[in-house]
């Protein structure tokens, strides 16, 4: 389904993974975190073939955040804020620390959130707590996929401005899979462009507007229209 | 009432609670576990629920009747009666446990798998806790299907409350039938309230 694809991620920056639904794009974040098998090539991470990282290990190291936000419903915000930390097994007063700190970090206040079950939150708030669940143990990569598709415009657009935010502040490497060409410009550092299962074009944001390929132009023209 | 009438009603509800608890201990253990084997193996999942379909199917006097003539499991008294009532049992546990486990939302299992939990992780914290109601639902209808159908071991030698209605009915005499048929429903309706009441609990 995915051929030929060359892509780096450079420490610090956001590359925004484009296209159109079937393109690829899911299916390319899945095999970063080994949830989908290679059928050939190689996915280096941290100096090593992602093939040769023990899963378990591979999968700790990035964050995920998925479009539903994919919370466990039985767990109160703190234990699913907590989970990879104590899956590392880090020290309990360590934990509430870190999860205190993320709660604010995502603006929800911990005090009146972390006691808090996934259906008492907002579907704003929900993808706020997958956030920070994604961030825990601090790791080197962020996987999201179409984090904020579902939300309403008003809550995306905040959310976006706090994730550029968080960017911003702790330089958060991240891969971001979106089918929104405006995300993609504001959020991505780059954007990658997928059509059928291989890359169409990869070009810094700013640059992006000026992208010659048909596919590329395609997605502009959804900028233009209005 | 007759004390001797009395001390049989006890003896033999304690038998007929004996048998019942050692048909769900039996039942629990194989059928949660064969749930969550077959939860991951979709081919495997049809082939046994179909087998527990064919099982429920069998009436019960007939499947007592069967085991009798079958080596090890089989001949007159508690074991036969034991195997029969587990047969039964199995089913709703058994369906009850996948469609707990098989009902987990794809976000959240994607999300586990995701997050670097483990499959043993994911099963022990995720799948079962949240299939929990929906199990403990297959062991409140396994358990009162039990107590009921138990009183048919008494045809095979097997004890319990079914002694006095078979001998009720043997003799034409109604009051030895209710002696039996009394208690087997109200520990029917006990069950029934506390498996329901935990159910309630768990998914509050």
């Amino acid at each position: 389904m995915l051929r030929g694809i060359d892509l780096t991620v450079e420490e610090g920056e956001t590359v925004a993974l484009l296209g159109r639904s079937g393109s690829g794009k899911s299916t390319l974040l899945k095999a970063v975190n080994g949830v989908v098998a290679l059928a050939g090539g190689e996915i280096w991470f941290e100096g090593r073939r992602t093939a040769e990282w023990d899963p378990i290990r591979l999968r700790r190291r990035m964050g995920y955040v998925i479009q539903d936000a994919g919370l466990f419903p039985h767990w109160t915000v703190e234990a699913n804020v907590g989970l990879v930390p104590r899956l590392e097994e880090w020290k309990p007063a360590a934990v509430a620390q870190r999860v205190r700190f993320l709660l604010q970090a995502v603006g929800l206040p911990a005090e009146e959130f972390r006691r808090r079950r996934p259906r008492e939150l907002s579907g704003g708030q929900k993808q706020r707590v997958g956030i920070a669940r994604a961030l825990a143990a601090d790791p080197p990569l962020l996987l999201m996929d179409e984090p904020f598709a579902a939300l309403d415009p008003i809550t995306r657009f905040d959310l976006q401005r706090q994730f550029l935010e968080l960017r911003r502040t702790v330089r958060q490497t991240a891969l971001f899979v979106t089918h929104d060409v405006r995300e993609a410009l504001m959020l991505g550092s780059r954007v990658a462009l997928l059509k059928d299962g291989e890359l169409d074009v990869v070009l810094p944001a700013a640059e992006f507007v000026h992208a010659r390929t048909t596919e590329a132009r395609a997605f502009l023209a959804s900028l233009e229209e209005r | 009432m007759n004390p001797r009438l009395v001390s049989e009603i006890a003896a033999l509800s304690l038998e007929h609670l004996e048998l019942v608890a050692i048909t769900m201990a039996i039942a629990i253990a194989v059928a949660i576990p064969a749930a969550v084997a077959l939860a991951r193996h979709g081919r495997a999942r049809r082939v046994a629920m179909g087998f527990a379909n064919l099982a429920q199917t069998v009436p019960s006097l007939a499947l007592f009747g069967f085991l009798l003539p079958l080596p090890w499991i089989g001949g007159i008294g508690k074991s036969t009666a034991i195997v029969a009532l587990c047969l039964y049992a199995l089913l709703p546990i058994l369906r009850n446990t996948l469609v707990g486990i098989l009902g987990v939302d794809a976000a959240v299992r994607e999300s586990a798998v995701a997050m670097g939990m483990t499959r043993r992780q994911i099963l022990w914290h995720v799948e079962l806790p949240l299939a929990m109601p929906s199990i403990v639902a297959g062991l409140r209808i396994a358990t009162v299907t039990t107590i009921g159908t138990a009183t048919i071991a008494a045809a095979i030698g097997g004890g319990g409350l079914g002694v006095f209605i078979f001998r009720g009915i043997a003799m034409v005499d109604t009051p030895t039938i209710l002696a039996g048929a009394v208690p087997a429903a109200v520990m029917a309706l006990a069950a029934d309230e506390g498996l329901e009441w935990i159910e309630r609990k768990l998914s509050s």
